[in-house]
């Protein structure tokens, strides 16, 4: 990526050289000061946010009942964990490092990477995918002597969607992505559906 | 007497072919999915939670235990022949391993690390049943307050230790948990909470779309936008676990055992810190002429890094089962399961479904000789599964998400919420935050909730210096959750 981090194996190996654990979910591998500056005052943010709804929520019977007691401490524990981030980036880089760089520019750096644009691609296709299942409402049945053949909305939408997203990352021929494609959906429904007779979305 | 019937029932249960037939197909399922790179047990886990909706009680339990099993030690097969972890916890297999495997030694590198995988099962399932009494005995002293300071404890100490040198970052994941926790109905009063007029949203966020979205499409985006070759596996030769040559790593293999069972038993610690602080201790306590062999390809290694991985399984049971807490992110997915069929887990499990805690040990050891075999045999179709490019792989997995997120309510607005979570869960990842703290978090908010609110109506006429004198279990609490923080601020902090 755009700020040259270590790969989470390489991070791995390394804090196992030194005797250090980095993290069950390979730590702070990707964080940068600015971007720990700003995480410190969104959750700053969102702790004052969650405040004011829990005062907002009221006192029903006893102040030690009411709904927001733990949201209210959360929200501000919040606060203060914002607040200790940081203090925290701040001592560690400096706050001019915190501060450094354009955010216009960083935005413009991130887009022009290509593994961030297909990230983001690949993030609008999967939401595409998603509403369009959502709203799909199918169920085919082909009644045979043998066997009930049933094509869903499931299919009919998850077959191109997957179709499309590995055409566009695996880059193999047309025909083999549409057979892997539409293989490995049906593979599926036929799994969930007859094997542990769970409903698909999109089938009604 | 009674509870020898009640093993003996459960048994006769476990060892009907078609539960032993389930368990098979959950361990082949893990180890397939543990090999492959970049598909962590976590997200085999939620996302075959979907898969066991459809199934009964027992035989969901037994399809779940084989997954788990299965997939830490998949993990070990990709690390030792391509020298890529399948799962986070196979790094130190991968160094020591794929060294051995370049001197044409991969066979018996897998064969060690297969014997090791099978001795820590046995040492985590061996502490799992002798520890769970006492702590069952413990945890039925627990009131309001103490259950209150436990959850907020598994939550703290989750944070800590998956956050690596930044313990901050791992709470504020947990305590972002604990809003989504608050959303929908309030417990006591039936007052909405953070619902902002929407109905759906007054039944509450349900975990196992959040742990679907954390973990499967988090991942998703991670992995598949990198555009990286598939690897090209090394020679495996005859794979025999040379039983003769481990038994001289007895004592290494029951320290890791230990290590890999307790560390299995703090909330939020993986077989991930379990592996890397048995490699790390081992290479420690190593013979001299041994520990030149460590990085180089060191079978004794490898038995520390295996054995205290699977331990881990057996440990992260531990405090699921008997508090309610899950040991690791993996442990959150098994509860999810069991709480799906109905188990009540925590502190009345064995007064509110009698005999299932022995029908999981029983799982976990069926799983674990099913392991043995399985492992065996799926080395050489591994092989075959490691050429396909994970740009093939991973956007198959995309409808299984949809369809696990849709299958456990059959609501859609889980599918959204899978979604959501799955895009917030990557920009956490990119801001250096842990996902882990924040699904524990999501399953404990509610019993932190409505346990504080009942302890303080105890409190309300009470001193500070009674709550302290009077509730030893919650005093000791408090000392354990204020030493967790001080840890994580002034020491742990402080290695940066």
């Amino acid at each position: 990526m755009a700020e040259g981090q270590k790969s989470r194996i390489e991070a791995d190996i390394e804090s196992l050289e030194k005797g250090v654990f980095t993290g069950e979910e390979g730590g702070d591998e990707r964080s940068t000061p600015r971007k720990d500056f700003i995480a410190s005052v969104a959750v700053a943010v969102l702790g004052i946010f969650a405040m004011i709804l829990s005062v907002r929520l009221g006192n029903p019977e006893s102040i030690f009942t009411a709904p927001g007691v733990l949201p209210f401490i959360t929200g501000a524990s919040l606060v203060v964990m914002g607040a200790g981030l940081f203090l925290k980036t701040k001592r560690r880089y400096g706050m001019d490092e915190m501060l450094a760089g354009d955010s216009l520019r960083t935005v413009r750096n991130y887009l022009s990477d290509p593994e961030a644009r297909r990230t983001l691609m690949l993030m609008l296709v999967i939401f595409a995918y998603v509403m369009i299942l959502g709203q799909t409402d199918l169920d085919w049945r082909f009644k045979t002597a043998v066997y009930t053949f049933r094509f869903s909305g499931f299919e009919l939408i998850s077959i191109p969607f997957i179709f499309f997203i590995l055409r566009f990352f695996w880059r193999s021929t047309l025909l083999n992505c549409f057979l892997v494609a539409t293989g490995i959906v049906v593979f599926l429904a036929v799994v969930f559906r007859d094997g542990f007779q769970i409903l698909l979305p999109g089938a009604g | 007497m009674f509870e020898l019937q009640e093993v003996l029932a459960q048994a006769a249960i476990a060892f009907q072919p078609w539960m032993i037939f389930v368990c098979l197909i959950g361990v082949t399922l893990g180890i397939l999915w543990g090999a492959m790179p970049g598909l962590s047990t976590t997200m085999a886990m939620a996302l075959l939670i979907g898969l066991s909706v459809g199934m009964s009680q027992h035989v969901a339990i037994m399809f779940m235990l084989g997954v788990y099993t299965g997939s830490v030690f998949g993990g070990a097969i990709s690390a030792v022949l391509i020298n890529i972890p399948g799962t986070p916890d196979a790094v130190p297999t991968m160094i020591e391993g794929h060294a051995l495997a370049k001197r044409g030694e991969g066979g018996l590198a897998l064969g060690t690390a297969i014997m090791g995988s099978f001795m820590g099962n046995w040492i985590g399932i061996i502490l799992l049943i002798a520890f769970i009494p006492a702590i069952l005995f413990l945890a039925l002293q627990f009131r309001s307050w103490e259950m209150f300071l436990l959850s907020m404890w598994g939550i703290a100490i989750c944070g800590s230790m998956s956050a690596g040198d930044m313990p901050i970052k791992g709470w504020i994941s947990g305590w972002i948990g604990l809003l989504i926790s608050f959303v929908g109905l309030d417990a006591i009063h039936g007052v909405p909470r953070f619902t902002f007029g929407v109905r759906i949203l007054e039944d509450g966020i349900s975990y196992i779309p959040l742990l679907i979205g954390l973990f499967g499409l988090t991942e998703i985006l991670k992995v598949l936008p990198q555009y990286s070759p598939p690897g090209i596996p090394s020679e495996v030769g005859k794979v025999v676990p040379p039983l003769k040559k481990l038994i001289g790593y007895t004592r290494t293999a029951v320290r890791s055992g230990i290590v890999g069972t307790i560390i299995g038993a703090i909330p939020g610690a993986g077989a991930n810190v379990a592996s890397f602080l048995s490699y790390d201790i081992g290479r420690r306590r190593a013979k001299p002429e041994e520990r030149k062999k460590w990085g180089k390809g060191s079978y004794e290694a490898i038995v520390s890094a295996e054995v205290a991985n699977n331990a881990n399984v057996g440990g992260s049971m531990l405090p699921t089962l008997t508090l309610g807490i899950p040991g690791n992110a993996a442990a959150a997915a098994i509860l999810a399961a069991l709480e799906m069929k109905n188990v009540v887990v925590g502190p009345t499990i064995q007064t509110e479904n009698p005999g299932i805690i022995f029908f999981i040990y029983i799982g976990l050891i069926i799983a674990n000789f099913l392991m043995y075999f399985m492992a065996i045999a799926l080395i050489k179709p591994c092989v075959k599964l490691f050429s396909l490019p994970r740009t093939l792989l991973m956007p198959l997995i995309i409808p299984i998400c949809v369809m696990g997120a849709f299958a456990v309510s059959l609501n859609y607005f889980d599918v959204y919420l899978m979604f959501i979570a799955g895009i917030a869960g990557y920009i956490l990842h990119r801001f250096g935050f842990p996902l882990a703290p924040m699904v524990l978090a999501v399953i404990l908010g509610p019993l932190a909730d409505e346990n504080l609110r009942r302890a303080l109506l105890v409190f309300e006429d009470r001193s500070f210096w009674w709550i302290i004198s009077e509730r030893p279990i919650g005093t000791i609490l408090i000392v354990i959750v204020l030493y967790t923080f001080y840890d994580g601020i002034f020491r742990r902090g402080k290695t940066a």
